[in-house]
């Protein structure tokens, strides 16, 4: 896709001569393909191109922005013209919003793609979508339900600001989710889950879907079939790196976002638990790290410059259980007199970037998962999750267990079934003792700001060790 | 739109030679939104939006693509519909698009008063309700769009439709933990009341300071119209027979079967004035209707396009997304209780005002779990006690539907910021609904 850069550097213009004292503006084209297989049958596949312009402007202490889908020029201009319109009617709200001071940078990045999305045939991508309906039915278990959908897209974004910084990049994504409904008898189960990096299609195969979903659907008959009540009173419980990466994007990720601090979010995706001062603050054990990195190759959040243009790097949120870094964009940054670090990002030209997370990972311990399993006299394992939910300040969270068993002697025993963790973050972080060496990256989509901004992420980790907690 | 509609036009003659069914929309849509938060504006925003969505099925391949309003945009969308029509298997489940042409009977769902909204006026005024009735702190948004759409499609439609809606939501904060949410929606000025939501919220957030927790159990529940469409909008999602093939949904095979309480009656109705998600036409042309989904308690229909009806062996009841049929304006028949005849009923239970992050761990069965937020209460012997925090409602939605034995007699059209589909629902008591917490 040809994007016309002159165009965005149109809308800055336009704005700085209506007043705007900052301008940014993203252009972006994306090409896209989709395949929905419901239960064998190809029920919708196809691709569509997309692209627009948005403009941020900074009036006064107010911010404006405007996105329109008509790249004319007449069209750009009027885009940049409303925006600072608007922004100068509501400034009489004797608004407060700063930037904070940033080098602008001028780069340009691609992610290699080894098998390029736009080249492969639907056919092939369809077929590799087959393999895993087929693998699940050479299962010969009765799984009526079969819900598939593959997506994939290429994005091209330049980025402008009226501060001199000039970044294009090129990043595909590969997106595959899916639910499989498992009936035994009079009893269900059902899974759900998303795999996504960024890269060609040479990523989606190293999902291993057709393997993982089979082995997956042999679990869940055995947990239907075989599983026992998870057991009363407090015990230990290790977690494997899918319910690891949830409990830290929803507990950790989410309340270090500096808008919810702020109260920004207040509205919709909520607020935090932490405030400004909570840096230094002891939450969890000394055993628990964690990092958000946009920079990891192929990662599903990556990005090497964020959606103000500034310069991507890891950031350190928790250290040895202490809070340690928000997550900044630059109006955060500016309002709490702290580092930006490039973690401004939106979903498309059309929406505003707001802080989120990219990555956000456990750091690796010494352990093995089985020496960690082999410390534990009575227990429980949880490989992986089904309804899980946090309350909007971040405290109080519930991870419901899809394939669990019991841990005897240190050792790995029956199917448990749904055993439910259901705990406050402090409870929980303070309880984590250990963490092995096993790391696993997840994929998600995560939802925030208004109108509602899903965003690719990484989560995960290792298997962490919990001392002493309740199961329901 | 005059041009997309030409374009429209261009791309139904083109694959009118290659397909057997295709349905072509072209869209245009202006939206503006200022969002607050602590007593300022966050930010002013503003989109204007066209495109021309296609769907095709070619050789019983069904595929879909958009367009931009130009005629190079046009051609590589037909062509990337061929593309993928070559490649990918048939569809042995589509049936086709609705024959028509239709008559459409007139919608009330526009209303130009809704583009003179002054937002930032809008918000300026709702921030001094809210401080003047005790709130501290208050955020959230007004918002005000307008969908021009044109609709053609191999079943001989040719339609076009215009809405407009008006969306305000404020949460407020008072001091020691208390808050309040409230909302208002509708397609035109009627019904739009962001006063009174203003006021509510900050009315809660003053009634709510200080809560306490309160012991896990199970208690009767009291479902303000925020809360109730919030988990309500998953029984409407279940009428989808998409929904239901693709075990997402808890109605499967339950037609003509009991799954609510006789006093629990639903419809879609996107033929209602001012319905913020009316309209006279479904996404193939099929005219709009209000239809039944559950009458006193019994499941009466799901919701069909002109495929998925004829495989069901009934009738389009105008709620094509052609493969993904879906409810536009869902209805919660209101009962005869007021809100304080409601608490009267309960002697042991909970207010709820608002609910956020609810998920199912099986949508064929309906567990799920969702979490009260903001002003939540406890009702001892019939009568609204203390503010409470920290509790999870754990339960199984189609439990919840035997359990939703008394509506009250006031309804409200609800949107909120986990919605997809704005809701119309009374407040509801749903008994012995099972109350979970955290362990601290």
């Amino acid at each position: 896709m040809q994007l016309d850069h002159d165009l965005a550097e149109l809308a800055i213009d336009a704005a700085l001569k209506g007043g705007a004292k900052f301008a940014d503006a993203r252009l972006e084209g994306s090409v896209s393909g989709g395949i929905l297989l419901k239960n064998g049958v190809a029920e919708l596949s196809g691709s569509e191109e997309r692209s627009g312009l948005g403009i941020r402007v900074l009036v006064g202490r107010t911010l404006g922005f405007a996105a329109t889908t008509s790249l004319s020029g007449e069209s750009v201009r009027k885009s940049a013209e409303l925006a600072v319109a608007d922004a100068k009617k509501a400034g009489r709200l004797r608004n407060r919003t700063r930037l904070s001071a940033h080098r602008p940078h001028k780069a340009k990045y691609e992610v290699r793609q080894r098998i390029r999305l736009d080249e492969l045939s639907p056919k092939e991508k369809l077929g590799e979508l087959m393999q895993i309906e087929k693998s699940i039915l050479a299962t010969r278990i009765r799984v009526p339900y079969r819900y598939f959908s593959y997506n994939d897209c290429i994005e091209e974004k330049f980025y402008v600001n009226s501060e001199g910084a000039r970044i294009s990049s090129v990043i595909p994504r590969v997106n595959f989710h899916y639910f499989t409904t498992l009936v035994q008898g009079r009893h269900a189960a059902q899974r759900y889950w998303q795999y996504g990096k960024a890269s060609g299609f040479e990523g989606f195969r190293e999902f291993r879907l057709d393997e993982r979903l089979a082995e997956e659907v042999i679990a869940m008959k055995r947990n239907v079939e075989k599983g026992i009540q998870p057991p009363k009173g407090k015990l230990d419980v290790v977690v494997g790196p899918q319910i690891t990466g949830i409990i830290v994007h929803e507990s950790c990720g989410h309340p270090y976002e500096a808008d919810r601090i702020l109260g920004r979010e207040a509205a919709q995706a909520g607020e935090s638990f932490l405030d400004r001062g909570s840096i230094g603050l002891q939450i969890g054990s000394q055993a628990v790290s964690i990092i958000d990195d946009p920079t990891i190759p192929n990662s599903f959040g990556f990005y090497l410059y964020d959606d103000e243009g500034v310069k991507a790097c890891s950031r350190q949120l928790m250290k040895a259980g202490k809070v340690n870094e928000f997550l900044h964009s630059r109006e955060s940054a500016a309002e709490m007199h702290q580092p930006v670090n490039a973690a401004a990002r939106s979903s498309g030209f059309d929406r505003e970037p707001i802080p989120r997370m990219a990555n956000t990972i456990v750091e690796e311990g010494d352990y093995s998962e089985d020496e960690l399993i082999a410390g534990i006299k009575k227990g429980v394992y949880i490989k992986s999750f089904t309804e899980w939910n946090i309350d909007d300040r971040r405290v109080h969270q519930k991870y419901v267990g899809a394939e669990a068993y019991m841990i005897q002697g240190g050792r790995l025993g029956q199917p448990v079934k749904s055993p439910t963790i259901e705990i406050s973050t402090y409870a929980l972080y303070k309880a984590i003792d250990a963490t092995a060496n096993n790391t696993e990256y997840h994929a998600g989509s995560c939802g925030k700001g208004e109108p509602m901004q899903a965003l690719p992420v990484w989560f995960g980790g290792p298997s962490m060790r919990i001392r002493g907690i309740q199961l329901k | 739109m005059n041009k997309a509609i030409d374009v429209s036009e261009y791309i139904a003659k083109k694959l009118s030679a290659i397909a057997q069914d295709y349905a072509i929309t072209a869209e245009q849509k202006d939206r503006a939104q200022v969002k607050f938060a602590n007593n300022k504006v966050s930010i002013t925003q503003r989109w204007m939006a066209s495109s021309i969505s296609v769907f095709a099925c070619i050789n019983r391949r069904t595929v879909f693509t958009e367009s931009q309003p130009d005629r190079l945009s046009a051609d590589r969308a037909v062509a990337r519909l061929l593309q993928f029509s070559k490649a990918v298997s048939g569809n042995s489940e589509f049936r086709g698009v609705a024959r028509g042409p239709f008559k459409y009977r007139q919608v009330r769902n526009y209303d130009a008063a809704v583009e003179s909204i002054d937002l930032a006026d809008c918000v300026r005024e709702s921030i001094n309700i809210g401080l003047a009735n005790g709130a501290k702190r208050t955020a959230g948004l007004a918002e005000k769009s307008s969908v021009s759409l044109h609709t053609l499609t191999s079943g001989g439609v040719a339609a076009s439709d215009r809405m407009s809606r008006a969306y305000f939501s404020m949460r407020s904060f008072s001091e020691n933990e208390g808050s309040g949410h409230s909302v208002s929606v509708s397609a035109g000025m009627e019904g739009f009341n962001y006063r009174e939501a203003a006021e509510e919220s900050a009315l809660i957030a003053t009634q709510s300071k200080m809560p306490k927790s309160m012991p896990p159990g199970t208690y009767d529940v009291i479902l303000e119209h925020l809360p109730a469409a919030n988990l309500f909008e998953a029984v409407a999602n279940s009428a989808s027979p998409f929904y239901v093939e693709s075990g997402l949904s808890f109605f499967g095979g339950k037609i003509g079967k009991r799954v609510a309480d006789t006093s629990f009656s639903m419809a879609d109705d996107p033929v209602s004035d001012f319905g913020a998600g009316s309209r006279k036409f479904d996404e193939e042309g099929f005219p709009a209707q209000r239809t039944e989904i559950i009458r006193n308690g019994i499941l009466r229909s799901y919701l069909h396009s002109a495929s998925t009806a004829a495989r069901y062996g009934a009738k389009s009841t105008g709620n094509a997304g052609i493969i993904a049929p879906r409810a536009f304006n869902p209805v919660i028949e209101k009962g005869n209780l007021n809100k304080d005849e409601l608490v009267e009923k309960v002697k042991r239970g909970i207010l709820v005002t608002n609910t956020w992050y609810t998920r199912f761990q099986n949508y064929t069965t309906g567990e799920f779990s969702t979490i009260p937020r903001d002003g939540t209460f406890l009702i001892e012997k019939g009568r609204v006690a203390r503010p409470v925090k920290g509790v999870r409602i754990s339960d199984n939605m189609l439990d919840m539907l035997m359990k939703s034995r008394h509506l009250g007699n006031r309804s409200r059209q609800v949107m909120s910021w986990e919605m997809e589909t704005p809701l119309t629902t009374p407040v509801i008591l749903v008994g012995n609904v099972r109350i979970t917490r955290s362990a601290e």
